[in-house]
């Protein structure tokens, strides 16, 4: 098998930016990026069309929404619960990705945004709900706020407070290492997916 | 200790353990279609690498094409562009590709089973969350996106988190003018939309064991709308017979030593199972989602009330108010703009001629556009020889080509404003028939037909 000219990604092991917030729980994958935005061949421009239904109506008229009312600065998306349910397509991370988010707090994830986004190298992670009220509340207060993630450590710093999250230990190392895009090591296991298919009955 | 079947397939497929969670698995069958594999191909392409096992990916065009006029080039450039991409890919790295007019061209999940692609014992992707489908042979089968896409075509392997089970156990007989549909419907609203996160759901029970292939496939379809990314049954004689004569060039003895290979893969007795579910089906009635997520349902003759059990308060506020409902209302009679029958939920030729009785010699009333889709170009081409699609014209239905419809606005196949849609689809998200106002109503194919005959929602009893 072919390793091609695979590079690997840049480490993420501290972040920091501005925090904002997308409220409601499952929010699903034909808000966050509808259906006629799929059609298309590259993910170039995905990012001008993130949440678009709910940012404009149907006569182009900019609706209230977090996503209008950020500016560049606010890199940290907050989520509530099942965020990103629906679809496997990787068009909803990428859309959030490309309008400028590079980490995501919710309470919950639905499972394939969440192996989505964390391959391309925007982490989700997960907070108790008496934590996610924290931030919540504190942003309510404080415009403009402030965080830091410590990837190590599990912590998000911000206002004076510092808490804890949730990464399964196997997704906290390859954010740290560099390895959420695992085309490397899958092709780094040729010999063993020849062996596998042989034994499945399988041919090349 | 007993294994699940997922825990089986599991073990025969891992190619190397990553983590405490997750590992490397060899993937039997890769199903691409035109919206999730042109960025992967360019992926592979800027990378330098070839596909794996071409042989082992198979092609189709579903979500983009038009149902009604699909001359060449079509009208939207977009979806042009984008068959021109799949069959310029296919070619380039010698991938079988199931085009328009190969008699074989269809939804892709529907024509995986019809063409004995999907087998029990083995492990399925595509870059489509309905790919749980294909689960109802005894198969692990689930959704990725478009870099798991790259990841599988590269080395026919991705790295994936292994799912613990819950048993969701269906026991009895479905009353009369209740489907598989209206049953999965059912156990959604139970569970929630988020109740299967993390989770494989193994359907079983006496109900699942008296269920045709085809019905097997409408439960383990919307398996990824109750949180579940994959759903499983069990292989039986079911499973065999249907592949029997749909596997080419095999013997009959051959066969037998599969069918052996495959029950061995059937769950054990003593199996563990992170948690269960378990009812009697016979009380459940024909349903319909009233809301914006498929777990906001209602039996049809029930009114719409509020439970804190998997909602919210503000959630459950914001969906009425969309759908233009009020608590304590009905969803029957509510008056319907367009109705549709297909999907990979429901356009297979069971459920065409599941709805004859309901049709026949009656018509549906000139205010409403009804669509009726076959999932495939088999399928086309049976209910043809059936006259089949003849009763659904003199009813006033459209018989259209196969492809994905009206299930998600891809093609020109669409909701214009608040209109309402009774559609055999899967998912009723703000906006997903293509108009951000557009109001969709899922039930079985029997409620579409019911409900496009009186030009409301109906109970599709009335007519049976």
């Amino acid at each position: 098998m072919s390793k091609g000219d695979v590079m690997n990604s840049k480490k993420i092991e501290h972040l920091d930016g501005k925090i904002f917030h997308v409220s409601g729980s499952d929010i699903d994958t034909d808000i966050i990026i509808p259906a006629r935005f799929l059609k298309c061949v590259t993910f170039e421009n995905l990012g001008d069309y993130v949440f678009n239904d709910v940012r404009y109506s149907s006569d182009g008229e900019e609706i209230k929404h977090p996503f209008n009312d950020k500016n560049k600065e606010n890199n940290i998306l907050l989520v509530d619960s099942n965020f990103g349910c629906g679809s496997s397509r990787e068009h909803a991370p990428r859309a959030i990705k490309y309008s400028g988010v590079n980490f995501i707090i919710g309470i919950s994830f639905a499972e394939i945004f969440y192996s989505n986004s964390i391959s391309i190298g925007v982490p989700c992670v997960t907070v108790s709900e008496p934590d996610h009220f924290k931030i919540k509340s504190t942003l309510e207060k404080v415009k403009d706020l402030e965080l830091v993630v410590d990837v190590r450590n599990q912590k998000l710093n911000f206002g004076g407070f510092s808490i804890g999250f949730e990464i399964p230990l196997g997704i906290k190392k390859s954010l740290l290492d560099g390895t959420y895009d695992p085309l490397e090591k899958l092709l780094g296991n040729s010999e063993k997916i020849l062996s596998v298919s042989k034994s499945l009955g399988q041919h090349s | 200790m007993g294994k699940t079947l997922y825990e089986k397939i599991w073990q025969d497929h891992e190619i190397e353990s990553i983590d405490s969670e997750r590992s490397q698995i060899f993937i039997d069958l890769h199903l691409i279609h035109e919206v999730t594999s042109p960025q992967a191909f360019a992926m592979l392409k800027e990378s330098n690498l070839p596909v794996a096992f071409p042989s082992l990916t198979k092609a189709t065009v579903d979500h983009i094409v038009p149902t009604d006029d699909i001359s060449r080039p079509f009208e939207d450039s977009m979806a042009e562009e984008m068959i021109q991409n799949l069959k310029k890919n296919t070619k380039d790295y010698g991938i079988d590709f199931h085009e328009m007019g190969s008699g074989n061209q269809g939804i892709v999940h529907v024509i995986g089973p019809e063409l004995g692609l999907t087998r029990p014992g083995s492990i399925i992707v595509c870059g489509d969350s309905h790919t749980s489908t294909h689960g109802a042979f005894g198969a692990i089968a689930f959704g990725i996106g478009t870099t798991q896409v790259r990841d599988v075509l590269a080395s026919q392997s991705l790295i994936t988190k292994k799912l613990k089970v819950k048993k969701i156990e269906l026991n009895g007989k479905a009353s009369f003018g209740v489907t598989a549909k209206d049953i999965i419907l059912y156990v959604i609203q139970q569970l929630g939309v988020q109740g299967g996160n993390g989770l494989a759901y193994e359907y079983c029970g006496s109900y699942i064991e008296s269920c045709s292939m085809e019905e097997r496939m409408t439960i383990c379809n919307m398996s990824i709308e109750g949180g579940a990314r994959c759903g499983y049954i069990n292989p039986d004689q079911k499973t065999f017979d249907y592949l029997r004569n749909r596997i080419p060039d095999i013997t009959s003895n051959d066969f037998k030593k599969f069918e052996k290979k495959w029950s061995n893969y059937r769950s054990d007795p003593d199996a563990e199972y992170q948690d269960k579910y378990k009812i009697d089906v016979s009380t459940i009635e024909p349903m319909a989602t009233w809301g914006t997520n498929p777990a906001q349902s209602v039996s049809i003759n029930n009114t719409i009330t509020f439970s804190d059990a998997n909602e919210k308060r503000d959630s459950f506020s914001d969906s009425l108010e969309y759908m233009k409902l009020k608590e304590g209302g009905s969803i029957k009679g509510l008056k319907i703009d367009k109705a549709f029958i297909g999907s990979c939920t429901n356009g297979r030729l069971s459920d065409f001629l599941s709805v004859l009785p309901i049709i026949k010699n009656r018509k549906i009333p000139s205010h409403v556009k009804a669509l009726a889709v076959p999932g495939s170009e088999k399928v086309d081409e049976e209910a043809k020889k059936l006259g089949i699609d003849k009763v659904f014209i003199e009813s006033g239905f459209e018989w259209r080509k196969p492809g994905c419809s009206m299930c998600l606005a891809m093609n020109p196949d669409k909701l214009n404003g608040s209109e309402v849609c009774v559609s055999s689809s899967n998912r009723n998200f703000k906006g997903r028939q293509g108009s951000s106002t557009g109001r969709t109503i899922l039930m079985s194919p029997l409620g579409v037909a019911a409900s496009a005959i009186n030009g409301m929602v109906s109970d599709p009893r009335e007519f049976l």
